[in-house]
């Protein structure tokens, strides 16, 4: 296998990780440090510090050491310009004094001052860029099991293994390159568990998630996981894992120890160099310094030179004085001489990794015998196991010396003398500190830091490290990428039965909600929305046009006591009204505030058709089902709007046209407006309501939705004689607004009653009760609020939405809706102004592109004022 | 199908929805509320309201279509949540969807009940979610053929 | 916030396939004042503890239920159909 390092290309062995690759090629220098831009190298080799973060495929910081290779992978070094060996911002830490911690907050105190500075601090800082790279997918999926242990190490498999006897479902999550933890990489571990994992491996009832990580523990038992490459379609996977046990088998890790150049290249922790040499048969170098206490460090060395390493001493922690070499090491100097060496192997403190459990809520105590920070009373749900619970954790914490190049935090450059300094400067708290040096925040989470920073805080502060205390452990950790939260492109679009219809016509969409909804039509491009919309008015006007309303929301209500629920929600009268008519419907709450409006047509004696706006269906059925909860009323609410195809026919030839369709007599006589009838149209069964929302003569045709776009194209064809055009939502809206007709949600808002509204008429309040009836009745009285009056623009141009009412230099209002009216050769609209001024002739001055423009006051519709056209 | 996972649209059949407890087949959906599904003609129970225009019906059979299933819906869909026979409803693809596991002899099959406007949208979804299992769209001539 | 609800219908479910209905309370009688009313549409008592409340189940069996659920703990202490029980 072979993958691309910059220009390099790179042999690779099957089972390797990026960053095995590259050290066995010789590449030592992984990634510039944050602030000095430090040459640093591999440290843990198990995904869990910041030193080996590269650009993958174009992914930024990318941790090469937990990345299996694949073919044709192209890998880039971040961070370092212009490559990992000569960084120019190396520089940097020459001017370490210009820098102490929180030198940001120092410096750059007057706004002029960091506005100077920011673009090149901008240019500098970060890490990684996003390349652009092709196409990415990203999946979600969801999983539930009865116990999902995490960490897939001896502890977790046990757990998982011992679940499985019982017969309950498992997930068992692993996040490294091969089951069995430790056992993988440390011999005196024994022989690597084989059997257990061909056991695991073999249980019908464990679900084995590898190359996959558990990066929080949500309320509820909810686990975030994060799989990598699940499939060779999709780069990354995230599951929401719902589990009712969780069991926390994530191991320790270990830490580095703190002291002068900790940080240069060819310093590493034992267990990485363990790793690379057992995992990957990458000797990290040829000689080599263990530091670590006797016991843990004497087993280390033995395990090395049955590697092939040489050891040339086994260092105490306590008695060195620091690493020697300029990027790489060479040696240790220690209290009683100095060793030269290319590799310097750390055995530091081993961290349970127990976040987790706080997470879902248990409390973290520092224990002294086992020097570590321990689960206590984790909750029921949740249990901790193996290295994570401490058990056979021992730690002795190594000394802590204050040194401008000993680092705490590699992931933010933070010196254990940063940290002495901050706690001078009063930042003696282990969350202000945290916040004040960045230790602990940067890639790593803490892993690295947390304990050294702590060790640090308590010294300096007279305090032990439990009176100190952790930081607190917060999800996402490790982190997750923004696609992988985002999830597939996947959007739901909601589709009326006429969509291809429209198509075929030129459609241009508006998108409303999850709705598709015709804008207008064209049918040659160079025309402007504005003619194609002036055409598509003039049709409706002067012979007819047909609009899908489809996205209408469509109840059936029955029941016996279907009238009086309607009379219950609405503030018109319904159980009155008899068959084969149709009334406007208002709805308010019971603060009297309009919540949507709609019509009700009664069917038969018990049944109703009620049509809700596009947009409050939802909410209105949920109204309904909630007013009839425990009530044992007879009523039975069904959703029905995708059943019907919808469609308005208005315009002085509708008549005409539905007639050569239907047998139904169409003659204002026998169907006069706001009448209903059930009639077959070009032998469809159909729901003719003649109602006219655009001030027309016209018929509201609901049908069932697999004929609707059959009958859609059947009256177009029929209209063609007498010029019948489709029109969109664009059209609908200035035909409505010419007829003064207010849209909820538009033209009211979230405090809107009908007085102020100006529709009294659909409100009755001598019905002995309805909801909102109380504070509606008050409201009629009272006219200190707003009214929503139209308008007449007297100049041209054309209000924006929103525009405000200005009266004696004071803002006095806003516009709602606005457009040009061809019947009053002006622009109409609609607008809250004071009560006072809701008069017919007021004139009041609206702000139209800045400029002060006047517009009269009217209460009456601006086409049409008396209804004569749509009782025709 | 037999082997991965199909995708069929069985939108034609039958659905009437009634708040009393019919006396032929129903699927639960609530306290109160039933669902009759089948092959048309099919007469409705009296008082029930027709729906059959207001649901798509898909229907997703195959050793995988469980995997598929979950790419889509945080519903528990285990042999232990959710038997032969039993519904439930939750989100698939961000629609409203009534599951019912209707298997075929042994082979797993859901058949999803979707409001009809959506149900183009969550058909692209499957095909895609599918599509790492091979699934195939089928008609119902390979229904029958599986059938016998 | 990703506690469960357990709905009558439908078994343990995500609180995100719920719509919150608000605390549960008594509507004033249609002969009280305004003044009632207002309280009623616009106070709420917002208990930090145990609290009845309306929940509707959207995304499952589109029912309105009751959910008896501790505010702080987030833990629902029992769900039912209204009607089914007394309060
Ligand atoms: S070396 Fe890769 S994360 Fe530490």
């Amino acid at each position: 296998m072979k993958f691309r390092f910059h220009d390099k290309t790179i042999e690779a062995q099957p089972g390797d990780t990026v960053a095995a690759a590259l050290y066995r090629s010789g590449q030592r220098i992984f990634s510039r440090s944050f602030k000095y831009h430090r040459p640093r190298g591999l440290l843990c080799v198990s995904g869990k510090c910041p030193n080996c973060l590269m650009n993958v495929d174009g992914i930024p910081n990318v941790r090469t050491c937990i990345t299996p290779v694949h073919e044709g992978l192209r890998v880039k070094a971040q961070n370092a310009y212009p490559s990992l060996e000569t960084d120019f911002l190396s520089v940097t830490q020459r001017f370490d004094w210009l820098m102490p911690v929180g030198w940001y907050y120092k410096t750059f105190t007057r706004p002029a001052m960091w506005h100077a500075v920011e673009p090149a601090i901008r240019k500098v800082a970060g890490l990684g860029e996003i390349l652009p790279s092709g196409p990415r997918e990203y999946e979600h999926a969801w999983m539930h099991a009865h116990t999902v242990v995490i960490g897939g190490g001896w502890a977790g498999m046990q757990a998982a293994l011992a679940a499985a006897e019982r017969g309950e479902q498992v997930v068992l999550i692993d996040d490294q390159v091969a089951l069995g933890g430790q056992a993988c990489y440390r011999k005196r571990m024994g022989p690597r568990p084989d059997a257990i994992i061909a056991r695991i491996r073999a249980a019908a009832n464990i679900r084995l998630l590898q190359n996959s990580y558990c990066f929080g523990l949500y309320e509820g038992n909810l686990l975030g996981v994060l799989q990598r490459a699940p499939h060779p379609g999709a780069s990354e996977r995230l599951i929401h894992l719902r589990a009712q046990q969780t069991v926390v088998a994530s191991g320790a890790y270990e830490a580095p120890i703190v002291f002068p150049n900790n940080d240069l290249v060819g310093v590493m922790l034992s267990t990485g160099v363990l790793r690379l040499l057992h995992l990957h048969r990458v000797q990290a170098g040829k000689r080599a310094v263990v530091v670590g206490k006797s016991l843990q460090a004497g087993e280390v060395a033995e395990e090395l030179r049955d590697g092939g390493i040489e050891i040339v001493a086994i260092v105490d922690p306590d008695t060195i004085l620091k690493a020697t070499g300029s990027s790489t090491v060479n040696g240790i100097q220690t209290r009683t001489g100095h060793f030269s060496c290319d590799l310097v192997v750390i055995c530091g403190p081993r961290i349970p990794d127990n976040g987790f459990v706080a997470q879902a809520g248990g409390r973290i105590e520092w224990s002294e015998p086992q020097g570590a920070f321990l689960p206590t009373l984790p909750p029921s749900n949740v249990s901790a196991v193996g290295d994570a619970s401490g058990e056979a954790v021992a730690n002795t914490i190594a000394p802590l010396p204050t040194s401008k190049r000993a680092f705490v935090c590699l992931c933010s450059d933070v010196t254990s003398a940063d940290l002495c300094d901050a706690v001078a400067e009063g930042f003696n708290h282990i969350e202000t500190l945290k916040r004040y040096t960045t230790a602990t925040m940067g890639p790593c989470q803490g892993r690295m830091c947390q304990l050294s920073a702590i060790g640090v805080c308590a010294r300096e502060t007279g305090r032990s490290i439990g009176e100190t205390g952790m930081t607190t452990s917060r999800p996402p950790n490790p982190g997750v990428s923004l696609g992988a939260l985002a999830g597939p492109k996947h959007h739901p679009l909601r589709r009326t039965p006429m969509h291809y219809a429209h198509q075929d016509l030129g459609v241009v969409w508006l998108d409303m909600g999850d709705w598709q909804r015709p804008r207008y039509y064209t049918d040659h491009l160079a025309a402007s929305e504005e003619e194609r919309v002036l055409l598509e008015y003039r049709a409706v006007r002067e012979a007819a046009g047909l609009i899908d309303v489809s996205t209408l929301g469509k109840l059936d209500v029955r029941g016996a006591d279907s009238g009086k629920l309607l009379d219950k929600v609405y503030t018109h009268r319904f159980s009155d009204l008899p068959p084969g008519r149709v009334r406007y419907a208002l709805m308010c709450d019971e603060g009297g505030i309009i919540l949507d409006d709609g019509t009700v047509s009664r069917i038969s004696e018990d049944r109703y058709f009620v049509t809700t706006t596009s947009g409050n269906l939802d909410f209105v059925q949920q109204w309904l089902e909630w007013q009839i909860c425990a009530t044992g009323w007879d009523v039975h609410i069904t959703n029905v709007t995708a059943g019907y195809g919808a469609m308005n026919l208005a315009g002085p030839k509708s008549r005409d046209t539905l007639r050569k369709l239907t047998e139904c007599d169409l003659s204002s006589g026998s169907f006069p407006y706001m009448a209903c009838r059930e009639a077959k149209i070009k032998g469809i069964p159909a729901i003719l309501l003649r109602i006219g929302f655009v001030g027309e003569t016209g018929w509201e045709i609901h049908c069932p939705a697999e004929s609707a776009e059959g009958l859609w194209r059947a009256i177009l064809g029929a209209g063609h004689e007498f010029g019948v055009r489709p029109f969109g939502v664009a059209t609908q809206r200035l035909l409505r607004l010419e007829k003064r007709h207010v849209i909820v949600g538009v033209d009211t808002d979230a405090l809107t009653n009908p007085y102020e509204a100006d529709m009294a008429w659909a409100v009755k309040l001598d019905k002995k009760e309805f909801i909102g009836k109380t504070l509606l009745a008050h409201a009629a009285k009272d006219r200190s609020r707003e009214r929503l009056v139209g308008f007449v623009l007297q100049s041209p141009g054309v209000p924006e939405d929103g525009a405000a009412v200005v009266v004696d230099g004071q803002p006095a209002g806003r516009v709602t809706s606005a457009r040009y009216s061809p019947a009053q050769l002006a622009a109409v609209g609609l607008a809250w102004v004071k009560t006072s001024l809701a008069q017919d002739g007021v004139f009041i001055d609206l702000r139209v592109n800045g400029e002060l423009l006047k517009a009269k006051v009217t209460m009456k519709p601006f086409y049409d004022p008396e209804g004569v056209r749509l009782r025709q | 199908m037999r082997e991965q996972v199909g995708l069929a649209d069985l939108s034609y059949r039958a659905k009437f929805d009634t708040k009393t407890a019919p006396s032929r087949p129903f699927w639960p959906l609530g306290r109160n509320h039933f669902l009759i599904v089948g092959e048309p003609p099919l007469s409705p129970p009296s008082g029930a309201t027709d729906v059959t225009s207001v649901y798509a019906e898909l229907l997703l059979a195959g050793p995988s279509s469980t995997a598929v299933l979950s790419k889509l819906t945080s519903l528990n869909l285990s042999d232990a949540a959710l038997p032969n026979l039993f519904c439930a409803q939750a989100s698939l693809a961000h629609a409203h969807t009534i599951f019912l596991r209707e298997d075929i002899g042994s082979i797993p099959g859901f058949r999803l009940l979707i409001s009809r406007e959506y149900a183009e949208s969550a058909w692209e979804a499957i095909v895609h979610a599918g599509h790492e299992f091979h699934l195939q769209p089928f008609g119902l001539g390979a229904l029958e053929l599986l059938r016998n | 916030m990703s506690f469960l609800i357990p709905c009558p219908n439908c078994g343990n479910r995500s609180v995100y396939e719920f719509r919150f209905g608000g605390e549960v309370q008594a509507p004033p009688t249609s002969a009280a004042p305004p003044g009632d009313w207002q309280k009623h549409r616009f106070n709420r008592v917002n208990a930090a503890g145990v609290q009845a409340e309306w929940w509707f189940h959207r995304s499952g069996c589109r029912q309105w239920m009751q959910a008896v659920r501790n505010t702080v703990s987030n833990e629902v202490l029992e769900s039912f159909l209204p009607g089914d029980k007394q309060e």
